[in-house]
């Protein structure tokens, strides 16, 4: 359900073995900018990661970090100067336990990138995250909680979406990972992303056109 | 704590007084005339507030210039105000909370339209506190922005009352206060109607009436003994002028 | 808000009549939903949507009251539920929010803190309770007193037991979770005041902007008021204040048995899923 305070919200909810990830991302912008925070040159980007239990810490920083990384790649931030956009993420299930970050880290990449798009920022692309572990040597997408709780590692891996030739439309971004794993199983693991990027990139794209066709006014 | 006597079966409380007497009230008006426009300090039993009035002046900052003044409050409670000896907490929450009040309610009396785009700032200060802390800043403020000479409708006068079973007393010390739920009643003038109402603890809603009308009757009597204060000040003024 | 809006809201309310076609004295439509896992739940009314989230983990008790367990309430408000909220900064009226809850619901005693001492001194359950603000449309307040009060009585603990000096918390699939003792289920009923002596019930976005001032009651179904701020405005006479609070009383009655029909319904439907799990669960 949209927010109507909003110019632009998206909800992002994943359901796999043993937890629910749902996270609702808020945008507004472009919207004035306080003087000390004002860029002359561009759009300023605030981005606030707030968890379910509790007040920020390093672990929402951390995730705020990374998604402000992905979306930093994507907003044309030139084309609003002297502006502000401001962006909310909240998690309202963590669906995972508190020591991982891989689905809040998705959540929170891939409800931003869809509340930009919805609030009408311009973007040069679309940036698709999606989580993997490995588990007792095998690669898994969409890992369940026991299967986070056995793995050896996780990985948050995100693509950046441009219109062009086929060989440079998906380019990595960022690559969360986190324990331990060999050289060989990493290029697997990013093998076996880009390919789930590719499916997850075909529903977020008709996810936007649907909803630019709704709100399209002489439809 | 101990469990003593709060209110004997004979009808008199820990400190002796009956249910129905306000404890002594001591209040000075213009007592730091060097340093401030107005000034008051109020004494309800033990407890004592400071309040010094600035203004109206121009406002520090651009977000209080206004169609009418602002009243800015702010109430800073001394360290050595209670018996055990508390660490100093700036930015304390019941503290704002209690300015935010103050404030709303002295909007109600204070003519502020007739000085627009200036700032009234009160700055109260607790010495001691026995009880009653909200309403002796309120008194305190009366007497303060009386003296500072800003117009005003009438004036505000608030006490205390707390419950014990059916008998409300009035104007609670410290003791009866954390024993017992109490409400805090302000009036503007001398009315039955209650302007300003702060009850923080549980209390049967038919036990409220009875607490209503002691409080409204404590704040009449609070009227009158301010309204000597201030017309003896400014028979003192006059004769001095005449002089 | 401009002008020519607040001239049109005010102009309503002297006709007795307001923009969302209620009445002064009639509040808005609540509708309570629980999520999946306990000690989650949505609340809205009108526009105003937030989330309530109560959660629990094992802390050490405050040395001064060692058979005590912890209790914190969180509500801070981004700039997700209006632009006009800055993120990190709190305002007055943001704060008089937190304030009221706090008073409304911890100070009211509603949760029984001595039931959720383990080993006094030791350990003890530390519960909070997390307000998310997902949009803004008038009386927080409000809302907010039912999210919290109503993710508490949903809530369930893991059950814990004592091995000697070790403290066992076992987990939800070995025995069955505890719900919290919520000893009463305080309402928070809120009031506007505009010029020329107009009192409503329940404001909405550009009511709130325009009105002089506000009066907050909170109380429940057996008749204790918990919480009472009124400061300054529309003076009352004691009469108005005491059928005030008979109005709250009545709001209070209507939404507290609205919390437990909801409550019963979503436990019926969990235990219809797995047989005999929720047997802690009592009739409150």
């Amino acid at each position: 359900m949209p927010l109507h305070n909003s110019d632009g919200s998206a909800e992002w909810i994943a359901g796999h073995n043993g937890g629910d990830t749902r996270i609702i991302c808020s945008v507004n912008g472009p919207i004035e900018v306080k003087t000390r925070d004002e860029l002359p040159t561009m759009a300023t980007l605030e981005l606030v990661v707030r968890p379910v239990v509790g007040l920020p810490t390093i672990r929402e920083t951390l995730l705020q970090d990374c998604t402000y990384g992905c979306l930093r790649s994507i907003v044309l931030r030139t084309q609003l100067p002297r502006s502000l956009i401001q962006i909310v993420v909240q998690v309202l299930d963590a669906g995972e336990p508190v020591e991982y970050t891989v689905y809040e880290l998705v959540g929170a990449i891939n409800s931003s990138v869809l509340a930009l798009a919805n609030a009408g920022i311009p973007l040069s692309g679309l940036v698709v995250a999606v989580c993997l572990a490995i588990v007792e040597g095998e690669i898994v997408l969409n890992p369940g909680v026991d299967q986070l709780k056995k793995s050896q590692s996780t990985h948050a891996v995100a693509y950046k979406v441009d219109n062009g030739p086929e060989e440079v439309r998906f380019r990595l971004v960022m690559c969360e990972s986190t324990g331990l794993f060999t050289q060989n199983e990493l290029l697997q693991v990013l093998e076996t992303a880009e390919d789930a990027a590719r499916e997850e990139n075909k529903k977020m794209r008709s996810m936007i056109e649907q909803q630019v066709a709704e709100s399209l006014a002489f439809a | 704590m101990s469990r003593f006597e709060i209110y004997s079966p004979e009808g008199l409380r820990a400190d002796g007084r009956r249910w129905n007497e306000l404890r002594h009230i001591k209040c000075g008006i213009n007592t730091h005339s060097k340093s401030a426009d107005g000034s008051a300090v109020v004494e309800m039993g033990a407890s004592k507030v400071v309040c010094i009035v600035q203004g109206p002046q121009e406002p520090e900052t651009r977000s209080r210039v206004r169609e009418k003044a602002t009243l800015s409050v702010s109430v800073t409670v001394a360290p050595f105000s209670t018996t055990e000896r508390s660490k100093h907490v700036t930015n304390d929450r019941r503290l704002q909370e209690m300015s935010a009040n103050l404030q709303n309610l002295f909007e109600e009396a204070v003519l502020t339209h007739l000085h627009p785009r200036t700032e009234i700032v009160c700055s109260l200060t607790v010495i001691a506190q026995d009880g009653g802390l909200l309403s002796c800043c309120i008194n305190a403020m009366t007497l303060a922005l009386i003296d500072a000479g800003l117009p005003m409708y009438e004036y505000v006068s608030a006490c205390s009352v707390a419950l014990f079973d059916q008998t409300p007393l009035l104007d609670p010390n410290n003791v009866e206060e954390t024993e017992l739920a109490s409400v805090t009643v302000g009036i503007v003038g001398e009315t039955d109607k209650i302007s300003l109402l702060i009850l923080e603890r549980r209390l049967g809603l038919d036990r409220l009436p009875p607490a209503l009308e002691l409080g409204v009757e404590g704040c009449k009597v609070l009227r009158q003994v301010m309204d000597k204060e201030v017309r003896r000040h400014g028979a003192m003024r006059l004769a001095s002028r005449a002089e | 808000m401009s002008s020519i809006e607040q001239a049109f809201v005010q102009s309503l309310l002297e006709d007795q009549k307001r923009v969302s076609g209620r009445r002064l004295n009639e509040a808005r439509k609540l509708e309570l939903a629980f999520g999946g896992s306990y000690g989650h739940v949505e609340v809205k009314m009108g526009r105003t949507r937030l989330v309530a989230q109560v959660s629990s983990q094992v802390a050490k008790p405050r040395d001064d009251r060692p058979f005590e367990g912890l209790f914190l309430i969180t509500t801070d408000v981004s700039s997700m539920a209006s632009p006009r909220f800055e993120n990190g900064r709190q305002t007055v009226d943001e704060l008089m929010v937190t304030r009221l809850i706090e008073k409304a619901i911890r100070r009211s005693n509603a949760l029984d803190l001595e039931s959720l001492c383990i080993v006094a001194g030791q350990s003890c359950w530390m519960v909070r309770a997390d307000v998310h603000y997902l949009e803004y449309d008038g009386g927080f307040i409000d809302a907010s007193c039912i999210a919290v009060i109503a993710a508490l009585l949903h809530f369930r603990r893991p059950d814990t037991s004592i091995d000697g000096s070790r403290t066992i918390v076992h987990t939800l699939d070995e025995r069955p979770p505890v719900p919290l003792s919520v000893l009463h289920v305080p309402i928070c009923v809120s009031w506007s005041f505009f010029d020329n002596d107009i009192i409503v019930v329940d404001a909405d976005e550009a009511e709130q902007d325009l009105r002089i001032g506000s009066m907050t009651i909170t109380i429940n179904k057996d008749r204790d008021i918990c919480q009472f701020t009124k400061a300054g405005k529309i003076p009352l006479s004691s009469q108005q204040i005491i059928e005030c609070c008979e109005q709250a009383h009545g709001r209070a009655r209507e939404i507290t048995d609205l919390i437990h029909e909801k409550l019963k319904q979503d436990f019926e439907k969990r235990n219809r899923g797995n047989m005999g799990f929720d047997l802690a669960e009592n009739d409150r």
